[in-house]
């Protein structure tokens, strides 16, 4: 997921990070140069990942759009905070 | 007269609410430490004790902190307030051994009622009393030496239930990120009497009047909404976990209209060296340009 708007240096990637941990969602979020914030979620279901996007919204700062695209892949064992891209 | 509650509902059993009173209490105690006497070079603290749990568990770990000899505790009331919350202040001052001094805001708090506030309804003259006690507050930190210890806890924060720059106004704030529940538990910890801690939460300004009435909602079941909405879940999420949504209406509701209030006056930003914007210092700041 991509996330634009007034995302960084208001507590944002820490918000997804509990959002996240709260449904049981692994993966990494980061800070990009592009000032936009990007994560990489890996969820058993649709719902969990739709759920996930719905709280994004809700976070600090102010969302003005979330893009994201879906595959398969090979989850990691937690959620963690990454260093900026 | 309400019947006592009795605080059963444990917030360990709720995952959001969840702590560890002991660590808690260590890190609070700490924290005052650090904050007062190593950042500030402050060893003294000045409170006010009204006789509700939050400012009790607040002056507890005050002592702890900075022992009882510096520890200086003013019971406040107004000529409304009950003579049972000054017994139950003593009853949490005295087993510290701390200082206490009572100190009467009446004659303040009708001197501006009658300086051409004579209209006032309850929420103003609650007002004009959470700034009068204020007001005494640093005027005591200024003939003692001390710093104001501020009480105000999570959940009233997050319900905007304070008078703004009056009961959040001390530079030192140990209970800001603890739901009231959580307050409640570590006053377990610190051995507050069960009096005060089983008492009905109140302004104390109208006889009967409780937080929990005003709110529409209890504290126990208030703290596991809120604890949920701030953590970023959707209100439909909230529900599908067996909440009235009437209930998290409130809650909602609360937070959405008290964003304004936790925030500090609002600078129209014109330089490259706007306080807090980018001329930004640490309190414990040393260092200088100009030496």
């Amino acid at each position: 997921m991509k996330v634009q708007g007034i995302v960084q240096g208001v507590g944002f990637r820490w918000h997804v990070k509990n959002c996240a941990d709260q449904l049981g969602i692994t993966g990494s979020v980061w800070n990009c140069h592009d000032r936009t914030v990007e994560l990489i979620a890996f969820s058993e279901t649709e719902e969990d990942l739709d759920a996930l996007a719905e709280m994004i919204k809700r976070g600090p700062g102010r969302v003005s759009s979330l893009t994201e695209t879906r595959s398969e892949g090979r989850p990691p064992t937690e959620f963690e905070i990454g260093l900026s891209r | 007269m309400p019947l006592p509650v009795v605080r059963a509902a444990k917030p360990e059993a709720d995952p959001f609410l969840k702590i560890q009173p002991q660590l808690v209490v260590d890190w609070l105690v700490e924290f005052l430490r650090n904050e007062c006497i190593r950042k500030r070079g402050m060893t003294k603290a000045i409170i006010g004790l009204s006789g509700g749990i939050d400012s009790a568990v607040t002056t507890a770990l005050a002592a702890r902190a900075f022992g009882p000899d510096n520890v200086h505790a003013f019971l406040l009331p107004y000529r409304l307030s009950s003579q049972a919350s000054l017994d139950d202040a003593y009853s949490v001052a005295k087993p510290l051994g701390i200082h206490t001094k009572v100190i009467d805001i009446s004659a303040m708090v009708d001197g501006c009622l009658n300086a051409g506030a004579q209209d006032a309804d309850g929420t103003r003259i609650g007002n004009i009393c959470a700034r009068s006690r204020a007001t005494v507050l640093f005027d005591q930190s200024a003939a003692l030496k001390g710093l104001p210890i501020g009480t105000g806890n999570k959940t009233e924060r997050f319900f905007g239930y304070y008078t703004w720059h009056a009961d959040d106004s001390p530079p030192i704030n140990p209970l800001g990120d603890l739901y009231k529940t959580q307050v409640w538990e570590i006053a377990r910890t610190l051995g507050i009497p069960d009096q005060v801690i089983n008492k009905p939460p109140t302004a104390d300004l109208v006889e009967g009047q409780t937080d929990e009435d005003d709110f529409g909602i209890s504290y126990d079941l208030g703290d596991r909404i809120l604890s949920r909405h701030v953590s970023g879940q959707p209100k439909e999420m909230i529900i599908r976990q067996g909440f009235q949504e009437s209930d998290v209406d409130i809650v909602i509701k609360r937070v959405a209209g008290s964003h304004w209030k936790r925030h500090m006056p609002t600078v129209a930003m014109l330089s490259d060296t706007s306080i807090n914007d980018y001329y930004l210092r640490p309190v414990d700041y040393r260092g200088t340009t100009n030496p």
